[in-house]
């Protein structure tokens, strides 16, 4: 990277930025009561006690933290995976991550689970089943000691399957009630009222981004192929068993806490690479920083639009990171 | 006497347990330009990948400078190996982006960027090479000739001792062909890195090599200078092919040429 190029990359992180902040903050200001955006450190300043305070600080602003952690999530694990698979077509579900979640938490409901551990059995279960399917795929493509990619994803599509179906069967032969919970929580949401686990949700995403920010030279490197990064020096499979498992880890995380909310861990990474670089020293950031402002505003959007009701943040993130993204696919090429 | 650059000792190896090549053993000085050749399926591909580290064998070792390559560190391999490898993608990157990239194995433990020395380096290796024209260019936007110069510019951005090509002149015409072994012979001569590739084409390892690496069926049939393996016995054992052998009257090496099947009706119709 020469200098032009290095000076142009800070300055799209920059950007992203301050972006990211002025979405989090219109974004707190906007609902079913609206507060301006000047007076959003005077209600700060003033204190807790106010309706104002409540509102902007008790509700809006733990959701708008937890879009920021899952969105920024959700599109890193998304240019991982595509890093890794070179593969355009790959997505933090298509390794049937939220297909596992869904049969923990649908066991969960089912169950009653939820009646003797309380409200945490949900991101439990969903955490669980996830996890499960990620040590699936893992040991299925571990062949030889190599992590074979390609069987790696055909094993991921094969049990996303599996756990569908039984996702309908279990919702087949569910109580109505039982059936209205497990839509709910399939269609995704950024509600949460555990301050721990959006905390928690926070601190794994600046993890994860941390972690594979060390791998960026690496991710570069398989894009000419495994075996020229191989003899660049990196350690290829090394690097794919560490990455996979943060980008599954964090995809898992994600699910459990808010549901599945698609389209994100796909759009985001794409988008960027199309209007910013391909380069993974700087893609990794900004798609952090990209998917986290893409989820504020779709979460700001699906609250607001039919107010005082609210939509599925998935709808708005499938109808919004769809069509934008044909746009610029029109303008430009997607590469990988 | 000076330890040879490359030791290959007794190398058993192959795929899963199926093994292709058996109790390979040979040399490779310093500033040496050697070629391998021998039938498609000899394993000329395997012991290229043995050699560099991408299989391991079953049995024997492979010493670098005296030192097992097993037992080295991945970047300190890449700072002594440098491999192109016979098909380069036509990916999505500038020239410069996939030039530098060969500084990589330099990169210092939580180092991401390269430094001015590593851009440095980079630029030189693209003018040296003739890529310095098109480092803008993507590299899907190359003919095969520019994208096997890119490759070679990448591969001496890693400032190795030891070049290894796999056909480095594959899906080329003769004029790029010339171009891109007249520049590994430069840079053998010029910059004593020695050099081990496979190539398909009899006359031009002739041409370049100092020496020659005949395979069969996962054998070594023969080694040693192009004057002592090419022999129109020795194609016709390996290659099960009729042809003449004569001298090049410029170079005084051997040169091969074919007998089809229409000159043999022609003398014994």
């Amino acid at each position: 990277m020469n200098q032009r190029s290095y000076f142009r990359s800070t300055i799209y992180i920059v950007i992203f930025t301050v972006c990211c902040c002025i979405v989090m903050m219109v974004s707190l200001c906007i609902g079913s009561i609206r507060v301006p955006i000047t007076r959003i450190f005077d209600i700060w300043l003033n204190g807790p006690g106010s309706p104002e305070y409540s509102i902007l600080f008790s509700i809006r602003m733990p959701r708008i933290i937890l879009g920021f952690a899952i969105g920024g999530s959700l599109s890193l694990a998304g240019t991982i995976l595509q890093g890794i698979f070179r593969n355009p077509l790959v997505e933090p579900y298509t390794l049937g991550i939220s297909g596992g979640a869904s049969l923990g938490v649908c066991l969960n409901i089912i169950f009653k689970l939820y009646e003797s551990i309380g409200i945490l059995a949900y991101p439990l279960s969903g955490f669980l089943g996830a996890f499960i399917v990620i040590i699936c795929v893992y040991s299925f493509s571990l062949k030889r000691n190599t992590l074979n990619t390609q069987s790696m994803l055909l094993a991921g599509v094969m049990i996303s399957f599996i756990a569908s179906s039984l996702v309908m069967l279990l919702m087949a032969i569910s109580t109505s009630e039982d059936l209205q919970n497990i839509v709910f929580w399939i269609m995704g949401s950024l509600e949460e009222p555990n301050s721990k686990l959006i905390f928690f949700t926070v601190f794994s995403s600046i993890c994860g981004l941390l972690m594979s920010y060390l791998f960026c030279s690496d991710l570069n490197a398989f894009f000419i192929g495994e075996d020229d990064a191989f003899h660049l020096g990196i350690h290829v499979e090394r690097t794919k068993r560490i990455l996979f498992l943060v980008a599954s880890g964090l995809t898992g995380f994600c699910v459990a806490v808010s549901g599945i909310i698609g389209f994100v861990g796909l759009i985001v990474p794409h988008f960027i690479r199309i209007v910013v670089t391909l380069d993974h020293r700087i893609l990794l950031i900004c798609s952090f920083l990209g998917g986290a402002i893409f989820l504020i505003i779709c979460d700001t959007i699906a609250r607001t639009v039919i107010s005082p009701l609210e939509l599925p943040v998935g709808v708005i993130t499938g109808i919004i990171g769809g069509c934008a993204f044909i746009l610029a696919m029109s303008k430009k090429q997607v590469r990988l | 006497m000076i330890p040879p650059l490359l030791d290959v000792d007794h190398i058993y190896c192959g795929y899963q347990q199926k093994t292709i090549l058996e109790n390979i053993t040979f040399q490779i000085l310093h500033s040496e330009l050697v070629s391998i050749i021998g039938p498609n399926g000899s394993g000329k591909t395997t012991l290229l990948k043995t050699i560099s580290r991408l299989i391991k064998p079953h049995n024997g070792t492979i010493r670098l400078n005296g030192i097992n390559i097993q037992k080295l560190p991945l970047n300190q391999l890449a700072q002594q190996m440098a491999v192109v490898s016979q098909i380069v993608e036509p990916i999505y990157i500038s020239v410069e982006s996939y030039v530098l990239m060969g500084r990589l194995p330099y990169f210092k433990k939580f180092q991401f960027f390269e430094s001015k020395a590593d851009i440095h380096i980079a630029e030189n290796c693209m003018k040296r090479i003739g890529v310095w024209d098109i480092r803008h260019a993507l590299m899907n936007e190359l003919s095969d000739g520019q994208r096997q110069l890119a490759a070679i510019a990448r591969a001496m951005a890693q400032e190795p001792i030891l070049l290894l090509l796999d056909e480095p002149t594959a899906h080329l015409d003769i004029a790029h062909q010339i171009q891109i072994l007249n520049l590994i012979k430069k840079m053998n001569r010029e910059l004593d890195i020695t050099v081990l590739m496979i190539i398909h084409d009899l006359n031009l390892a002739c041409e370049y090599s100092d020496r020659l690496i005949l395979l069969k069926n996962g054998e070594i049939k023969q080694m040693g200078e192009p004057e002592h393996v090419i022999s129109y016995q020795t194609i016709e054992e390996v290659f099960d092919t009729l042809v003449i052998v004569n001298e090049n009257p410029l170079s005084g090496k051997p040169c091969v040429f074919l007998v089809t099947d229409n000159h043999l009706k022609k003398i014994n119709p």
